[in-house]
């Protein structure tokens, strides 16, 4: 995406004044965002309890909310679920249970349960996403056999394989190994790039915030804190409001930005 | 095909198939037509158990009739004693036992996906014993409805309890959406509370109700005739297609609520409409033959085994392993003792048990 774009307000995912009640208890309080484009990864980030599931399960529909929330100009308040989830592919941030089905079957159920695909149109997809992610060698074991790494993975070949125009990922990296902590990031960019997926992802590691996403978003106690560009927003100052700790930002001789934190605040 | 990318670097690319790939495809997609064919083998097999334990039931029994007597007799229906045994105590028996073990594993095994707990059934939830309570009124209280005929109050009145408290499940399912282990504490009380009640109606009975009440409570296919065949047969062709229908939807509920909603399914209508057929299945199994445990819970285990969780398998297979189970238990029940016929919901508890154990220890283990 050229930066020229960012013009064109109409493209990508608009959020204007979300709120989310539980009974009585207002967990966001009227969020507003610049809008989100297409390509881009946005990094959710801010303390626990602070609203970042929340967010994203209000606006893949999953969590009743008010204020606004669009994308590409339409209004996804007003889309039935079933409409609402062809927009939106959202990850949980638990892991697929155990269940006896196949990984491939799995992925298969995701591409169909919502809406029709045909069998063999939802098996090759199934198996080109299963690829991407490097996990086409379990495609034939069953969930209930898998650590929680492996379906880990399975579950975000479910959110990929139904070719959202929204991604929104709660946690993805939690249950995986360092290696594949970057090789997920890399398939996520990938595929957000060469779909013009809008990609908003909640992770904990703040280096791998920093080196592989486009943007960031930073909240706690359920306001926004900042958002933009990776390196634009992300200062002492702001990681001292947002977690409360002291930290200093450096450039490695790679030129690769790096948190290192000296306690806290 | 995805749309190409010219920023992506070359060694991952989206569109290009590599030989590697296109052969890998095509290996994976036989493996899984293998796949598919197997669990089609396997419920056919099923299917052909079924038919031969049907046989089975419908010729041993204490009469001690020989094959071509029973051929005879089917023949001819107005003739004699043997007509009789074969129209009215073999054929009505061994129909109604394959009917109720269908209505059984099916909706144990909806039940256990939309309950998302491998103990709920029919029976463990409170449905049979609902069943049981509103057949007690009828039995001992002698508690009519207008315009039911006399031989349906016990059945009627069974299944209006049955379905009440499948109802009540629901209710409390949607109060506390976000709770399954509720709803089976739920269903576990309403176990306990009518069994209390049914305990009270069988104080209060005189000896021939008491008699009557505390054999409804065994479940037994002596029950079973021509008209309540019929109408089980009616509930379950019309309530098996909608099931078809939800079998995808069902299968993305099992990876897990978040996860099926995420797919567009609708998880309460989907709860919701599966809680209504399974209510009306097991009411009317019940309500017919009265309190039949366990079948409705193993074969739901049995059928995950054999067939894995893709519910266009799963739940035909958990149907047809809930015929076959009680198909085996009726011939069981018929020729375990000589002469006598044990109530299959005895057999069924006897077979069940050890099985409802090895499930609580192996999940416990």
């Amino acid at each position: 995406m050229e930066e020229g774009t960012r013009t064109e307000m109409t493209k990508g995912l608009s959020v204007r004044d979300l709120t989310v009640r539980y009974g009585k208890r207002e967990i966001l309080h009227g969020m507003t965002l610049s809008t989100m484009q297409p390509g881009k990864v946005t990094a959710l980030l801010g303390p626990n309890g602070s609203g970042k599931s929340s967010f994203l399960r209000a606006i893949a529909g999953l969590t009743p909310s008010t204020g606004y929330v669009g994308f590409d100009g339409r209004d996804l308040s007003s889309l039935p679920i079933g409409m609402r989830a062809r927009v939106a592919a959202y990850l949980p941030q638990t892991l697929p249970p155990m269940v006896h089905l196949q990984v491939l079957e799995a992925v298969m159920v995701a591409r169909r349960a919502g809406e029709n695909v045909a069998a063999e149109q939802a098996l090759r997809d199934s198996i080109e996403i299963l690829e991407k992610i490097g996990i086409d060698n379990l495609a034939l074991r069953y969930l209930d056999e898998l650590s929680g790494g492996q379906r880990q993975l399975v579950g975000l070949a479910q959110a990929l394989v139904r070719r959202p125009e929204m991604l929104l990922l709660d946690e993805p990296l939690s249950a995986l190994d360092l290696r594949y902590q970057f090789a997920v990031m890399e398939v996520v960019r990938r595929e957000t790039q060469a779909r013009g997926i809008v990609t908003l992802l909640v992770v904990h590691d703040l280096n791998i915030a920093l080196q592989r996403a486009d943007d960031v978003v930073y909240m706690r106690d359920g306001r926004l804190l900042g958002q933009g560009v990776v390196m634009e927003v992300t200062t002492p100052e702001m990681l001292a409001d947002v977690y409360g700790v002291q930290t200093r930002l450096e450039v490695c001789p790679r030129g690769l930005p790096h948190v290192l934190v000296d306690g806290v605040v | 095909m995805p749309p190409e990318s010219p920023s992506l670097p070359p060694s991952h690319d989206d569109t290009t198939i590599t030989p590697e790939l296109a052969a890998q495809f095509t290996g994976m997609r036989q493996s899984y037509a293998k796949l598919t064919r197997h669990r089609v083998i396997v419920l056919v097999v099923l299917a052909l158990l079924i038919v031969v334990s049907l046989l089975l039931d419908f010729s041993l029994g204490p009469a001690g009739l020989t094959p071509s007597q029973l051929f005879q007799a089917l023949l001819h229906p107005s003739s004699g004693t043997n007509a009789v045994i074969v129209w009215h105590i073999r054929l009505p028996y061994a129909i109604m036992a394959v009917l109720v073990g269908l209505a059984l594993g099916l909706s144990g095994g909806e039940m256990q996906t939309i309950l998302d707990n491998p103990l709920a059934s029919p029976f463990t939830l409170g449905v049979s014993a609902a069943a049981a309570f509103g057949a007690s009124l009828a039995i001992v209280l002698q508690w009519k409805l207008p315009l039911v005929p006399e031989a349906w109050m016990v059945p009627i009145e069974a299944f209006i309890f049955a379905v009440g408290s499948a109802f009540l499940l629901d209710l409390v399912a949607r109060v506390r959406a976000r709770s399954t282990a509720m709803v089976v504490l739920f269903g576990i009380a309403l176990v306990f509370t009518f069994h209390a009640f049914v305990s009270l109606m069988q104080f209060i009975a005189d000896e021939d109700a008491l008699q009557e009440l505390v054999f409804w409570t065994m479940g037994s296919l002596t029950r079973a005739d021509w008209g309540k065949i019929s109408v089980l047969a009616v509930g379950c062709l019309v309530i098996i297609p909608f099931c078809w229908r939800a079998a995808p939807a069902m299968t993305a509920l099992r990876l897990g609520e978040d996860r099926a909603a995420s797919y567009g399914v609708d998880v309460h209508r989907l709860r919701l409409m599966s809680l209504l057929r399974v209510s009306i299945l097991s009411a009317l199994a019940v309500s017919f033959v009265g309190t039949i445990g366990f079948v409705g819970l193993v074969a739901p285990h049995i059928a995950r085994r054999l067939l894995g969780e893709d519910h266009r398998f799963y739940l035909p297979g958990s149907a047809l392993c809930g015929c076959l189970i009680m198909s085996l238990s009726s011939i069981a029940a018929k020729n375990l003792l000589s002469g006598v016929v044990i109530p299959v919901g005895i057999v069924t508890a006897l077979v069940g048990i050890p099985f409802f154990l090895g499930v609580v220890l192996k999940r416990g283990g």
